[in-house]
């Protein structure tokens, strides 16, 4: 009546290694209950909620109609004219950074608000992020498919060949998301004030990374150095491939309004940011996968 | 064959007090630390740890039960973390031959806001149940629960009693080569729990291995045969259960103590019974008493009394004049040897008895019952009560004379 094929070895075992296929195996094994848990994310979002399905578009909305403001603002002080261009690039811009954020958020809070499961039942913690940010991909898609329309619909930007650069954009964002929030629910777990940092970080976050401006707009050495914020490559990256059909595989050097040439898109950015995204990624994985069985210690 | 179906050798487990890594600063050099650490650790321990399990061991094979029992702080909880490996133990090693399922809480992972059906599905997947498992047996819970009129209602609206049985029913079907149960089952009304004893004795008779951990003794007794004692996370005893609970029951009434102005002390005290391995009821028991005088008392009363130890119910009280002994002076030093015989016509629980030298003269609120034996009345002939009135049942055609409309 069982299946007896299944010997299970509970040891206390070292070593990094053996890790890997164990930690692969065992998310396999359950995957099933992370499609079951991100269902249940998504369902609670929705239910008694009265905008319902229009939460997957306020977030990004507000960035856009916020960086609107600002623009015009800006536009006005220097003199300048806001061109309309501008709402189309910070669109394609706002809705991966509140995937970002909101994944984020859900993510490094997945572990205490499910304390009592974590400390009853097992199995593999990594369910808890995972599913907050499979159940955010959920809210994004809906999204991007509402962006879709109104780019290509109503905003006349022309569909190139160069929109396969998304593929590769989009998974540097999910590897990214993926190691951000795995790394930062262990850490709330511990410090539970985690959680506030996460806040303030995103709050100001959105200062240091390209969603209100461009990366030009801060002239040659600044565009460089805000290269180094793992997420500006690719916003910027979906920008240019999505609104001004530049092939990501050859750099683009624009001229700024100051009158210098500034290099806005490199290869090796979009290079960089797949690094960092991969060893993040796996770092807290195994960070997290290590501590794990403390887990129900110290919840 | 007889393969274990579960076999747990050399578990240790241990502890830290206090409160550690409380800023972000501990934090980084001490993942660094536990990434390079050996796990060989020694017996000792370095400043604030303690060990909650030490060197524990045992084996069940399919259609076994083992009972897990000991006084608060032993380790059974801890014991049965590690078993259901939400916790990590230090030394050891568990082998489980197939599927292990924990039930420490029956309504685990309800979410307030989903509907029954929603909440059946996701507590089936988190207890390891497939999709499709979870479909052909979604008709045979809800009906098991007895909640469907309400199984598309959100569980939050649900009372407390309709949780744990949507959750126990889930539980129910599952079909676990191991399962571990804890306390969890003493929750919800007596017909609830008797539906989870009969549905445990149920998945043993199919073959799987239950442990089971709990205060209530009588239904440890009950289920399993097998007990395993820990005191201060060390295995006191594994065994049969009745002396087990025996053994347990020394470590929880260890009362010798005397009080200051006593008259008596004591020099023997022992206990038979006609009961083999557990006391049924219609054992006989003889108890014996002695005692010598530290000083001349004058007609002291020799009181014995039976208690239920769940709810210290007394269930008989008397003095030894009652009981055929008339009462006398005694002298200092005198040696006197006390016998109580009798028969144990009880229904199942645990029962204390005590006994007591109390003076007429003297206020008798204050002494103190010294208890005497403990045991464990072993039947299952009823749902609830104390006394065994030897009731039987029949049944028959309807006799003639009869009057036929009872209503």
């Amino acid at each position: 009546m069982h299946n007896q094929s299944r010997q299970q070895y509970y040891e206390s075992r070292d070593g990094v290694f053996p890790f890997f296929r164990e930690m692969v195996q065992e998310i396999v094994q359950y995957r099933e209950l992370l499609f079951q848990m991100t269902l249940r994310d998504v369902r609670i979002r929705y239910k008694q909620a009265i905008m319902g399905f229009g939460w997957a578009l306020f977030m990004p909305m507000l960035i856009v109609v916020s960086g609107l403001l600002i623009r015009m603002v800006m536009a006005e002080m220097s003199g300048g004219k806001l061109a309309a261009a501008g709402a189309g690039s910070m669109m394609v811009k706002a809705l991966p950074w509140s995937f970002f954020v909101g994944a984020i958020g859900f993510a490094t809070n997945s572990l205490t608000s499910n304390s009592s499961l974590v400390s009853k039942i097992y199995f593999p913690r990594e369910i808890f992020p995972l599913s907050a940010t499979l159940a955010q991909m959920f809210d994004t898609t809906i999204g991007s498919i509402l962006l879709a329309v109104i780019l290509f619909g109503f905003m006349n930007v022309g569909i190139s060949i160069e929109i396969l650069w998304v593929v590769p954009l989009v998974l540097c964002l999910l590897t990214l998301t993926i190691g951000a929030g795995l790394l930062l629910s262990c850490a709330n777990l511990f410090f539970r004030d985690v959680k506030y940092i996460v806040q303030v970080l995103i709050t100001f976050g959105i200062f240091f990374t390209p969603v209100f401006y461009d990366a030009v707009n801060l002239g040659p050495v600044g565009c460089r150095i805000l290269m180094l914020n793992p997420l500006a490559p690719i916003l910027e990256g979906l920008r240019l491939s999505i609104v001004d059909h530049h092939n990501l595989a050859s750099s683009l050097v624009v001229a700024a309004a100051s009158g210098q040439n500034v290099a806005v898109w490199h290869p090796f950015y979009l290079l960089y940011s797949s690094i960092f995204a991969i060893v993040l990624f796996f770092g807290s994985w195994v960070i997290f996968h290590k501590l794990e069985s403390t887990f129900a210690e110290y919840i | 064959m007889a393969e274990h179906a579960i076999e747990v050798s050399g578990i240790w487990k241990k502890f830290r007090r206090g409160q550690l890594h409380d800023s972000l600063r501990d934090f980084i050099p001490a993942i660094v630390r536990r990434l390079h650490k050996k796990n060989s650790e020694d017996a000792d321990l370095s400043g604030n740890s303690f060990w909650a399990l030490r060197d524990v061991s045992f084996h069940l094979g399919p259609g076994e039960a083992l009972g897990i029992i000991g006084p608060n702080g032993a380790g059974k909880s801890t014991m049965l973390k590690v078993l259901a490996r939400i916790l990590k133990p230090n030394m050891g090693r568990i082998k489980v031959n197939g599927r292990l399922n924990a039930l420490l809480e029956v309504a685990a992972g309800f979410h307030a806001d989903l509907t029954g059906r929603e909440n059946v599905y996701l507590n089936g997947s988190i207890l390891g149940m497939k999709k499709r498992e979870v479909d052909r047996k979604l008709d045979q819970i809800i009906e098991f629960s007895g909640v469907e009129p309400f199984i598309d209602t959100p569980v939050k609206r649900y009372s407390s009693g309709m949780q744990a049985r949507l959750g126990f029913a889930v539980a129910a079907n599952l079909d676990p080569d191991v399962l571990l149960v804890d306390e969890v089952l003493s929750v919800g009304d007596m017909q609830f729990q008797n539906r989870c004893v009969e549905t445990m004795n149920e998945k043993l008779k199919n073959g799987a291995a239950i442990i089971f951990v709990s205060h209530n003794l009588p239904a440890v007794a009950r289920l399993c045969p097998k007990t395993l004692l820990l005191h201060h996370g060390e295995t006191a005893f594994l065994g049969s259960s009745q002396e087990g609970i025996e053994r347990y029951m020394d470590l929880a009434y260890n009362s010798k103590i005397e009080h200051a102005d006593a008259p008596t002390v004591f020099t023997h005290v022992s206990w038979t019974s006609s009961g083999s391995d557990f006391i049924r009821p219609g054992d006989s028991f003889e108890i014996k008493v002695g005692l010598r005088f530290l000083r001349q008392v004058s007609h002291p009363a020799f009181e014995l009394m039976l208690e239920r130890i769940k709810d210290d119910l007394c269930v008989f009280a008397a003095n030894a004049q009652q009981l055929g002994v008339s009462p006398r002076i005694h002298e200092e030093g005198e040696e006197i040897l006390l016998t109580f015989k009798g028969k144990i016509n009880l229904l199942r629980g645990l029962y204390s008895f005590g006994f007591r030298v109390s003076l007429p003269s003297k206020d008798n609120e204050t002494v103190i019952w010294h208890s005497i034996h403990q045991f464990y009345v072993h039947e299952t002939a009823s749902l609830d009560g104390i006394v065994d009135i030897e009731c039987t049942a029949s049944e028959s055609q309807p006799e003639e004379g009869i009057i036929q409309n009872y209503a």
